[in-house]
């Protein structure tokens, strides 16, 4: 009776069981679809979530492998780093072969590690994920100097053959002579240091240019600068220059597209770092007329420079912003200006490792 | 309740059965528009957009058209490799498939495609962009590679428009036509067909193999995390087309440039040499082009391709992807604009701007917009043809975002008609503002003349006339320091007088200044140009009065009365000036013994006296870019010798058309090479490039090193060698190349390579003797078209060989003791056809008489003969009667080949009809 009872209430309780998990798992089903359906429906007909969810995507294993590998960042482990910025590579290999837009986020990550990589052994646990890197990235600028740096020590030429292609994608930013020039003297290469030097002196091919913003030149080199006249009726106006020269005094131009009352005068400077200027004067014409501006009868603000002696440092990953201020005068009545000056590079070594360069006058 | 779930359920199936019939759209979307870097999909409405295709195919059922309005391209690609191609987007797009085309001759052959273009809109939607390749033995037309661009626009017809306006303006651009492409037998609408720049691209311009560049840092082919201003940075640039002396890889021809046009904003000197290499012909004419098309889609990160020819130094520019802009004109024609570092420097000379009004004002004039409107006019059937059965005509536009507007063929003729009218308006506003009166106002200031400027057209032959009494100047200048007095260092003005109308001989142009167009958003990177009113002042050696002033417009030559204004203008630009008569430049005379230490560019006329002697130093050259008269004799010949006798010198070269004329007579060289001189390649020792006209008189080179030839013309016209001496060259000891040369009485021997080696060119070889060469005696190559006549072949490796298109004349030779008497064949697969040799009235000896020929090539013998049996190997050789039957050194007909006697008499020769062999 008892084992009768016993098995109808358990048949019972097991039909009651199996009906819960079947409406459960319909309930589930249902959920599912239904989410699918909200999902595929608000992604076919609303362009703009559709955008916005697909960039978010793109930004997800990156983000994610961003909060993974921030321990590991912290207690420079770079055995874990390396374990997930290499999944990162493969997840993204996996979606697309080359130019992924999920590169961004990884190079994002990998930079991260590699500015907190310092010791020699940090760079050889790395070795085969920047190796891999470069290979999927080639065009990268940064993939090739992070893989020059973990070459530096083990493979000296290898390491600067990274560099040379990283210099021709960008022949103005000063990290990949640094690193050669370093990796010549310390592999006693002095053809080669010879030659890094020279090029870090006069390469102005090039430059830098953030993924995800646009500067004021859209790109920092050694080539542009522009002038912004604020004028006292409160315009501002900009006229540009693209013929910057580096180890020569020359006089830069800009023509204005009518008179101006100038109340401030700035130069813009999309300049990579560690550029140095020397101004000798400015020069306002009118109708043909000169006003002749000595360097020292005004005063030059930079905004983010270091003024050394009578030479202006250029400082920013971003250019610069020197401001002409007249002592005791105000800008007269002007249809164009030109500025005189010279540009050099500052020296990545003490003057006797890397012979200088002289300036021409023209 | 569970029934009202079920049901429920079932419903949403359903729907999300439908929706996930989207998901192909949406997973196409994803690949296509936001796994790669830098794409440009823009957030389109996916219900718009298949609404619009159903509509679309719904309406090509009702209105099917059996009008066929242009050409039809068929294709056939298997359903298996289509899917290929769009299965891993974007990877697979690009990989070649085989598939078969319908050839202009109605023959089905094979071919390769893929998807073509940058932007995902070319192969995400239904519509895709094609790129096919044919094989290398069956090209079309000699090209290989076409692509077929699917229409972007949607009057179908603006980026075809643009290609065909281009060609009628004289730029150098890929062929193109409107096609309606079939795929597997399906109709896919109208397509605009374009050429493939590259190597066969050059090759049918008459251009040797040099580096064409491609200039693309936008959409998916921007390289991130670096500056993309391709004209900041040689490497951003990719190479179509190879020079093929210089590593793949160097870049020192785009570098040298680059480096060039940076230095030239603030340096005289290099802006001089940059308009050496960046020619203003050709970016004044692109420039020009540009304002007529009104597009400046070939920017600063964008579109740009540019051909770098080392043979004569230049970079020039070659249209792409232009597209004709007059659709979104929107009442504002531009004149002036500008997209990248180049034009922006060029824009500011007024000598580019009048070189470039002139060319705008020839095509006005040449009514090159009046047929373009003719031209889309007699399209419109056609393409209103194919838009009646294309269901999906605008389905690119659309993935780009743009609303499609175009819903009934009216609203296409609307669109058309607003074309047309645009175009119309474009041309009369362009042709008002060439000819409009110069804007120029005066005045008068301390006996000095302020002269404004403004406006786009030029003041030319500006007539001042004196008030009565005044004295008359005697110098006149533009008084650039604005001191109201005459210095030693301003530019002196020409002028004539005639009473007391003094006219300046002189064009002045308002300055252009360049508009930041985008500071809101701080981009200082590019901008409009705008022309300013700019002021020069006159200033005379006595006080200047003046009753009136008057100007033509340099274009027209019409002539207007100016009013005295107190308008002030703006200082000139660095640039601007007024545009004088350039000075003709004094002739250099050198005698006695010149010595050149230095490389030397020689840019003024020369004559260089009988008896001179040229020493150079090792690797140093002479290069003359104007004419230059070598007045050597037979007892006192012009000698050019090495300056240190264990090295080399460099090269002689006549560069450019102002060496046109150049006369080079009794000259005597040995000892030099070849080298680079200003980003010019010369292989020869003795160099003529891109010159013509030149007379060359008893000629004697021998020993060079170094680099291949002793004497090296290319892209010559009409240069004749009239008597020469040629020892011991390296490799070629003359090599000809894409010219029109006419050699005679030249003795040639022990060549390291050929005698005389052609390509691609057009040549006569008289009562010359060639022999002991390790290659060829003759080569012709290339589709080269040469005459020999009266003259010997001796002891060469191959006497005469003519291959890849080429067809050799040969009348009254002696082939003596060569290896090889005549070789033809087909060696470059980009010419159809191997060599052809019509042999008439010569004789051959030697051991062996080999006469080979390859299936593409074929020789013809007629009443020659031979002192032993010929070796005949191919099919294609034909011998006739009097050859076979005929003996001795008199000719069994008394005429020679139809052929030959033409091309006798064009060259104004008689022949020698009657014999056999040469009369020496």
């Amino acid at each position: 009776m008892i084992n009768n009872f016993n098995k109808s209430e358990s048949g019972k309780i097991l039909k009651q069981i199996t009906f819960y998990i079947l409406n459960a798992i319909k309930n589930f089903i249902f959920v599912l679809i239904f989410i699918a359906v909200i999902f595929v429906t608000v992604l076919y007909f609303d362009s703009g979530i559709r955008k916005f969810a697909f960039r978010s995507l793109s930004e997800l294993p990156s983000i994610s492998i961003h909060f993974l590998i921030r321990p590991a960042i912290i207690s420079a482990n770079f055995k874990s780093a390396a374990i997930w910025l290499q999944r990162e590579l493969d997840i993204i290999r996996w979606i697309r072969s080359e130019k992924s837009s999920l590169l961004p986020g990884l190079i994002k990550n990998t930079g991260a590690v590699m500015r907190r990589a310092a010791k020699p052994k940090d760079l050889v646990i790395l070795k085969p994920f920047l190796t891999q890197l470069a290979k999927a990235a080639p065009d990268m600028y940064l993939t090739r100097v992070w893989l020059a740096r973990a070459l530096a020590d083990t493979d000296p030429k290898a390491a600067l053959k990274e560099l040379s292609e990283a210099v021709k994608l960008s022949g103005t930013d000063p990290e990949s002579y640094r690193l050669a020039i370093s990796i010549a003297i310390r592999h006693g290469l002095r053809t080669e240091l010879q030659s890094w030097c020279n090029h870090y002196q006069t390469n102005q091919f090039g430059g830098i240019r953030p993924y995800e913003t646009n500067n004021q030149f859209m790109a920092t080199g050694i080539r542009r600068m522009a002038l912004e006249v604020r004028t006292q009726n409160k315009e501002i106006v900009f006229y540009g220059h693209k013929g910057l020269s580096l180890n020569a005094l020359k006089t830069y131009a800009f023509g204005f597209d009518r008179q101006l009352k100038i109340s401030r005068l700035f130069l813009k400077l999309g300049l990579s770092p560690g550029v140095i200027l020397k101004i000798d004067g400015l020069s306002l014409f009118n109708q043909g007329r000169e006003v002749h501006i000595p360097s020292s009868d005004m005063v030059i603000l930079s905004k983010n420079g270091f003024h050394v002696r009578d030479t202006l440092l250029v400082a920013g990953e971003d250019g610069d912003a020197l401001e002409f201020v007249l002592r005791g005068r105000t800008f007269p009545l002007a249809d164009s200006a030109a500025i005189r000056m010279s540009a050099v590079r500052a020296g990545l070594t003490a003057s006797n490792m890397c012979h200088s360069v002289k300036t021409r006058e023209q | 309740m569970i029934r009202w779930r079920y049901f429920l359920l079932i419903v949403l199936a359903m729907i999300a059965g439908l929706l996930f019939g989207a998901h192909d759209s949406i997973h196409q979307m994803w690949r296509a528009g936001f796994t790669g870097l830098i794409q440009t999909i823009r957030p389109i409405s996916l219900p718009d957009y298949h609404l619009d295709k159903a509509l679309g195919r719904t309406r090509a059922l009702f209105t099917t058209s059996d009008h066929v309005g242009m050409p039809q391209l068929n294709v056939f690609l298997s359903e298996h490799l289509q899917r290929t191609l769009t299965s891993k987007l974007p990877e697979n797009a690009k990989k070649w498939q085989k598939g078969y085309m319908v050839y202009p001759d109605g023959e089905l052959r094979r071919i390769k495609l893929r998807h073509r273009g940058d932007n995902p809109v070319n192969w995400m939607g239904e519509k895709k962009s094609w790129r096919f390749k044919t094989r290398k033995k069956r090209l079309i037309d000699r090209t290989r590679t076409f692509n077929l661009i699917a229409p972007q626009a949607p009057d179908l017809i603006t980026n075809h428009l643009a290609y065909w306006i281009g060609g009628r303006a004289g730029v150098l651009g890929p062929k193109s036509r409107l096609v309606e492409f079939i795929l597997n037998g399906e109709y896919q609408g109208i397509f605009t067909e374009v050429e493939h720049l590259d190597e066969s691209f050059l090759r049918k311009r008459n251009i040797m193999p040099v580096n064409i560049y491609k200039g693309e840092q936008y959409n998916s082919e921007r390289i991130i995390y670096v500056n993309n201003y391709l004209f900041d940075n040689p490497y951003l640039w990719k190479k179509l087309s190879l020079f093929n002396s210089w590593p793949k890889s160097d870049r020192s021809d785009l570098s040298s440039f680059l480096q060039l046009l940076r230095n030239a904003e603030t340096d005289n000197a290099a802006f001089d040499a940059l308009t050496k290499m960046a020619r203003f012909e050709d970016w004044a004419r692109f420039s020009a082009y540009s304002t007529l098309v009104q597009s400046w889609h070939n920017s600063s990160v964008h579109n740009q391709r540019i051909i770098s020819d080392p043979w004569r130094g230049i970079i020039q520019p070659v249209l792409h992807d232009t597209v004709a802009n007059y659709l979104s004109l929107e009442n504002r024609v531009v004149v002036d604009g500008s997209s990248h570092a180049l034009t922006d420097l060029y824009s500011r000379d007024p000598v580019f701007l009048l070189q470039k009004y002139r060319f705008l004002y020839d095509f006005l004039k040449a009514g090159i917009l009046n047929s373009a409107v003719g031209y889309i006019e007699a399209q419109i059937p056609g393409m209103l043809s194919a838009y009646h059965r294309d269901s999906l005509p605008f389905e690119l536009l659309h993935l780009n975002g743009i609303p499609n507007q175009i819903r009934n063929a009216g609203q296409l003729k609307a669109l058309w008609s607003k074309l047309i009218a645009n175009i119309r308006k474009t041309r009369v506003f362009l042709k008002a503002e060439m000819e409009k009166p110069p804007d120029v106002t005066w005045s008068q200031n301390s006996g000095t003349v302020g002269l404004v400027i403004g406006g786009t057209s030029a003041a030319a032959s500006i007539r001042l006339v004196l008030a009565g009494g005044a004295p008359i100047p005697t110098k006149l200048a533009w008084d650039k320091n604005g001191d109201g007095s005459l210095s030693s260092d301003e530019l002196s003005l020409p002028f004539t007088i005639k009473g007391r109308h003094l006219t300046l001989d002189a064009t002045f142009l308002a300055n252009r200044v360049l508009r930041c167009l985008n500071c809101v958003n701080a981009n200082i990177s590019g901008g409009l140009i705008v022309t300013v009113p700019t002021q020069f002042n006159l200033v005379a050696d006595i006080p200047l009065k003046l009753d009136s002033l008057h100007a033509v417009n340099s274009l027209t030559g019409r002539e207007t009365t100016f009013p005295l204004s107190k308008r002030v203008g703006i200082t000139p630009g660095l640039r601007n000036r007024p545009v004088t008569k350039l000075a003709v430049k004094t002739t250099q005379v050198w005698s006695g013994k010149i010595s050149i230490q230095k490389t030397r560019v020689v840019d003024s006329p020369v004559i260089i006296k009988a008896g001179t002697i040229i020493e150079i130093a090792p690797s140093k050259s002479l290069i003359f870019r104007r004419k230059v008269l070598i007045e050597g004799t037979p007892e006192a010949p012009i000698k050019v010798r090495r300056r240190n006798p264990d090295l080399p010198w460099g090269l002689i070269a006549l560069q450019g058309r102002r060496a046109d004329g150049s006369r080079i007579s009794h000259l005597d060289a040995r000892g030099g090479s070849g080298g680079m001189v200003n980003g010019i390649f010369y292989t020869g020792m003795l160099s003529i490039h891109d010159a013509a006209d030149i007379r060359i008189q008893t000629l004697r080179l021998a020993d060079n090193t170094k680099y291949d030839d002793l004497l090296h013309i290319i892209y010559g016209d009409n240069i004749v060698i009239n008597g020469c001496k040629l020892e011991n060259a390296l490799s070629d000891a003359i090599d000809v190349d894409i010219s029109q040369v006419s050699i005679r009485r030249c003795r040639i021997t022990n060549s390291g390579n050929d005698a005389i080696d052609f390509m691609s060119s057009k040549a006569t070889i008289e009562d010359s003797y060639l022999a002991n060469s390790k290659d060829k005696g003759i080569s012709v190559g290339e589709a080269s078209a040469v005459l020999v006549f009266n003259s010997v072949l001796a002891g060469n490796q191959i006497g005469l060989e003519a291959k890849d298109g080429s067809r050799a004349l040969v009348a009254n030779v002696a082939f003596q003791g060569n290896t090889k008497q005549i070789n033809a064949y087909k060696k470059n697969w980009r010419y159809a056809k191997g060599g052809a040799i019509q042999v008439d009235k010569s004789l051959f000896s030697g051991a062996e008489n080999q006469i080979i020929a390859d299936k593409h090539s074929r020789i013809s013998l007629s009443d020659s003969g031979a002192a032993l049996p010929l070796q005949i190997q191919g099919k294609n050789i034909s011998t006739d009667s009097a050859t076979m039957t005929v003996k001795g050194n008199n000719a069994g007909v008394k005429t020679y080949q139809p052929e030959i006697s033409k091309r006798l008499a064009a060259e104004g020769l008689s022949g020698y009809p009657e014999q056999r062999g040469p009369v020496q």
